[in-house]
């Protein structure tokens, strides 16, 4: 722990205490009228500076996600979400999604496709914000450099790809040609084999700056005396890395990678423009399903239940990590 | 100071809203103008947009008080964009769209069934039999703008340095394509990723055989002896085919010089302009190598339904127009792509593209490769991606012709009922 | 930091030089297809280097002249300023609000906020697009903003509750014994304190929005509104894909975050952390 975070999270839980428990505000030399009118105003705080927040998400994330669990529920054909209340009310949607062999596979294939992406793109990033964090001539010009990926639309990186991965002409094949790693071109996105992976590299290089910028900040905020300290008692560099550049990153390597994670697990920008869920649903995710359900068979309340139970799966799995990081940080 | 923090929101809640009234077109509907919202995705293209900007300009000046708000939207969210209009009831006012969508929009009720209007026209009488493509169930919802026969371009200094003719017969197309194919140069192109195009891709090839997915009652015969010998004939041709590409990579592959031949409509003809030098001069046109002309639909034009009285009005004068003789007559000059009223083509136009002619003849000969069965129109996208699958396999997998045809039977049987 | 010898910072140096040559060839492809004519590209063999003599900047100067590319980037500086900015004021008031007064409710509110992240966009760009049709907001930036506003701050909040955190409580009391309302005392006394924070939100805000396609073609589809998201695309046409025009664009959208991200790079890399280890 860096002695910041202590202090954080010693007034943070100070605070905690003291409002949770005997909620004393915390001027004193008022009268207790003043006392509870001051806490009710401190509470209303609480609130006001929450509710622009709480606004614009819940006008446009509320509306929509209220749609979304109504359109679920509805059977018939949906042509117009104007008149969608007139449609009865069934739970055919979910029971044709939930019986549906189908959906394992969608499961497996996010799955794969998020921690396909998550392992790499945090490899790279915690390799290059140890890199980066060491003393050598030019560093500092290379910190953009590496952040640049990031920089660059979605869209665009889709379409710098795909240009790039054709499979007669495409410059990668080219590459590994050169090296002698492959003899033969690879038809990366038309291939069921290679597919997935055709799709995992352009979002790991999208989201790896994101971990180098998180980690890089995590490591400088280590002292130095810290290392000092772990070289006197004779630690090597594995050892060093095990005990103070390890438990110093931990934390933020875990938010950054939940943030990142429930990003990938919804997905679209890459694998739609380059493979539309293909060749033979080798990369059709459970996003790309619900796009493929709702826009290509206009199947709005299966897409709507599909959509639900993906939020059900990346819920499950936040709450199961908040609560392993919270007893981590314990 | 706590009241500041509403009245700091407030002031710029009502900032907004006067930068919003401020930037939000109006429609003037008020003062009796109308506006007509018409997307489309041909607004920037080098043949077709000439010809509506110049409809457009002779039908603003015929309609005092209509104006029509013309504008491009991206071809690949064209579609998507339309869903997500008439699901929110926000449709624009003319509807265009690739004819393959038309019926599947027609069976949610989006557009306005036009027989009554087009029985006091001579439309119905004097367009390609393609028009068909836009009827489900008894009714009609839109105007084809455009049908064509399948073509086949080539690159005759490709053909002759592999020391073969121009393919007249599927069986010629193979070997033809197999001779050119070196690795550099491949000697057919079409599009070898999954995606829409490969349902038509393949579908020529069937129709090309003499005959059809589903017979003349909608019930499917993928494994019949004719189809499957149509699959196999796809699949070689394919085989010789760059991998893993888009129809836009396979365009561009043969513009420039790396692909010897291709399927694709007479629209594809204005785009020979733009090969590169030294391969432009060898890039010609001719009937496709099949025994029959496979046909298809490419663009319609639409009434969505719902509008007022007054817009319903405007808007079918503005079909109406386009349809007429000298509109149609102005499409094929202006297009070099026969329109699909009979006689559109004129002298003049035929001497400043002389394919028109060969264009002419294949529309008229040409039989559709879409569905005839109103129940698989209403469901082409499930059909498309049911063949679409099929014919990846026959891309990029070992499993025999007969097996892929098998599976192709049984999963259009399941999904699509017959 | 530890002093390292010089045969090692060069040696670190090379391996600086590798990674950057490996994770930066897709930009430097970019760069390439860009100024080189696609047909020389589009060879099993492709030149690594661009051939003498082959290079022109007729890309940009075409794209520039025919196309719209100065409105699509106004347009996306408009946005991604108007989300940049609201997100940043309103998610550090949430982030103070989270930190400050733990209440069950609070914390409820909190993760509800998360939660609110887990609905694919693909699902809930019809909703959203009724709203705002019905509204009669859409082609209209503001829009866009407010999607991206409300996409961007479930995370900033969070973030910004990180740093708030790391400032101790008695600070803003002492400022508040001083006779500072609570409003007055986060705005003089906590905010100068946020600065790393607020740049860390300020950028990824930006980048979020500056990238927004599937908000920014759904709710701007008239050409005037176009976002350079938007525009990038429409060099996908119905026959053919402008490689040289798509790339130039693309490289002409990536150049104002780059700017932003050398401006705001000293208060950034120490900004994540703070804010990403206490969140």
């Amino acid at each position: 722990m860096t002695p910041t975070t202590a202090t954080a999270t010693g007034s943070g839980s100070g605070i905690q205490k003291e409002s949770a428990a005997k909620r004393v505000g915390p001027p004193r030399f008022r009268s207790p009228r003043r006392r509870r009118s001051a806490r009710t105003r401190d509470r209303l705080f609480g609130y006001v500076t929450l509710g622009p927040v709480l606004a614009v998400v819940g006008l446009l994330m509320a509306y929509p996600f209220y749609v979304a669990i109504n359109l679920s529920l509805r059977g018939g054909e949906i042509t117009n979400l104007e008149r969608l209340n007139d449609l009865p009310l069934t739970f055919d949607n979910y029971i044709f999604v939930l019986t549906d062999p189908g959906l394992l596979d969608d499961i497996w294939r996010s799955a794969v496709y998020t921690l396909g992406v998550l392992l790499p793109a945090f490899a790279i990033g915690l390799a290059l914000a140890l890199l980066l964090n060491r003393k050598f001539p030019g560093r500092r010009i290379f910190r953009p450099l590496v952040l640049l990926p990031w920089a660059i639309p979605g869209v665009a990186v889709s379409a710098a790809f795909s240009w790039m991965l054709d499979a007669s002409y495409g410059v990668i094949n080219f590459l590994l040609r050169s090296v002698g790693l492959i003899e033969t071109n690879i038809a990366w996105l038309a291939d069921s084999d290679t597919a997935m992976t055709a799709v995992i590299i352009p979002t790991v290089w999208k989201y790896y700056p994101f971990f180098t910028l998180v980690l890089l900040a995590a490591l400088q905020a280590i002292p130095g005396e810290q290392y000092e300290a772990a070289q006197m008692d004779g630690a090597n560099s594995r050892k060093q890395f095990k005990h103070v550049t390890w438990p110093a990153v931990r934390s933020a390597s875990a938010l950054a990678v939940i943030i990142t994670g429930i990003g990938i697990f919804r997905e679209f920008d890459f694998i739609f423009p380059l493979t539309r869920g293909g060749p033979n649903e080798a990369t059709q995710t459970l996003a790309i399903r619900i796009y493929t359900e709702a826009f290509q068979y206009f199947e709005l309340g299966v897409a709507a239940a599909l959509g639900v139970v993906t939020m059900v799966i990346a819920g499950t799995v936040l709450i199961a990590a908040g609560r392993s990081i919270r007893r981590e940080s314990a | 100071m706590l009241k500041k923090v509403p009245l700091a929101l407030g002031a710029a809640f009502a900032a907004s809203v006067l930068m919003l009234t401020s930037c939000s077109a109006s429609t003037g509907e008020a003062s009796g103008q109308i506006t007509l919202e018409f997307p489309t995705w041909q607004g920037e293209d080098p043949a077709f947009a000439p010809w509506w900007n110049e409809l457009i300009a002779a039908y603003e000046e015929e309609h005092d008080g209509v104006s029509i708000d013309f504008y491009q939207v991206p071809f690949n969210s064209y579609v998507d964009q339309m869903t997500t209009r008439f699901s929110a009831s926000d449709y624009p006012d003319i509807v265009q769209l690739p004819a393959r969508n038309a019926s599947e929009f027609a069976s949610r009720g989006w557009l306005e069934p036009l027989d009554d209007r087009l029985a006091d026209t001579d439309i119905v009488e004097s367009w390609t039999p393609l028009q068909e493509e836009m009827a489900l169930e008894g009714k009609t919802y839109g105007v084809l703008l455009l049908g064509y026969g399948y073509t086949m371009y080539y690159n005759q200094g490709l053909l002759d340095d592999a020391g073969v003719k121009v393919p007249t017969t599927a069986d010629e197309l193979v070997e033809a394509a197999r001779a050119v194919t070196d690795g550099e140069v491949y000697g057919f192109g079409a599009t070898t990723q999954q995606g829409p195009d490969n349902y038509t891709e393949l579908m020529s090839f069937i129709v090309g055989n003499g005959t059809t997915l589903a017979d003349e009652d909608g019930n499917f015969q993928a494994d019949s002896p004719s189809v499957v010998e149509a699959l196999q004939q796809y699949r070689d041709a394919l085989s010789n085919a760059p991998a893993g590409i888009q129809s836009q990579q396979r365009n561009e592959l043969f513009l420039s010089g790396k692909i010897a031949m291709l399927l694709d409509g007479p629209f594809f003809l204005p785009e020979l302009d733009s090969a590169a030098a030294g391969v432009k001069e060898n890039l010609k046109v001719t009937a496709p190598p099949f025994g029959a002309v496979p046909g298809g639909v490419s663009n319609s034009i639409h009434m969505p339904a719902g509008l007022d009285d007054a817009k319903e009005e405007a808007v079918w004068d503005f079909i109406e127009l386009a349809a007429s003789p000298e509109w149609q007559e102005r499409y094929a000059t202006l297009t070099a792509v026969p329109a699909p009223r009979e006689g559109s083509v004129t002298a003049e136009a035929l001497t400043q593209h002389p394919q028109l002619e060969l264009f002419q003849t294949l529309v008229e000969d040409a039989h559709t490769i879409y569905p005839t069965d109103p129940e698989q129109r209403k469901s082409f996208s499930r059909l498309s991606e049911i063949v679409s699958q099929a014919a990846i396999k026959l891309i990029s997998s070992d499993k025999p012709t007969s097996e892929v045809a098998a599976e192709l039977q049984q999963d259009l049987e399941s999904g699509l009922g017959s | 930091m530890r002093e390292l010898s010089k045969t090692r910072q060069y040696g670190l140096l090379a391996i600086a030089l590798a990674a950057v040559a490996v994770l930066l060839f897709p930009v430097y492809w970019m760069v390439m297809t860009s100024i080189v004519p696609s047909s020389l590209l589009l060879t099993s063999s492709p030149p690594l280097v661009p051939p003498l003599g082959s290079t022109s900047m007729d890309a940009y100067t075409e794209v520039i002249e025919g196309r719209p590319v100065l409105q699509w980037l106004g347009n996306s500086a408009l946005s991604t300023l108007g989300a940049a900015v609201i997100s940043t004021f309103i998610s550090t008031l949430g982030g103070y609000s989270l930190s400050r007064f733990r209440s069950r409710g609070q914390e409820a509110m909190g993760f509800t906020l998360l939660f609110s992240r887990m609905l694919p966009g693909t699902l809930l760009i019809i909703p959203i697009f009724v709203l705002f049709s019905t509204t009669g907001l859409t082609n209209n930036l503001w829009s866009v903003i407010l999607v991206n506003i409300a996409a961007t701050v479930p995370f900033t909040t969070w973030l910004m509750k990180g740093f708030i955190d790391s400032v101790p409580v008695e600070i803003e009391q002492a400022a508040m014994i001083d006779g500072c309302s609570r409003l007055k005392a986060l705005w003089h006394v906590v905010t100068p304190l946020l600065l790393p924070g607020l740049a860390a939100t300020f950028t990824y805000a930006s980048i979020l929005t500056w990238g927004d396609f599937l908000f920014a073609r759904t709710l701007m589809s008239n050409p005037q509104g176009w976002t350079v998201t938007v525009g990038i695309a429409s060099f996908i046409g119905e026959y053919s894909v402008d490689w040289s025009g798509l790339m130039a664009v693309s490289l002409m959208s990536t150049a104002p975050m780059v700017i932003l991200f050398i401006l705001l790079e000293p208060f950034l890399s120490r900004g994540m952390t703070a804010g990403a280890v206490k969140g």
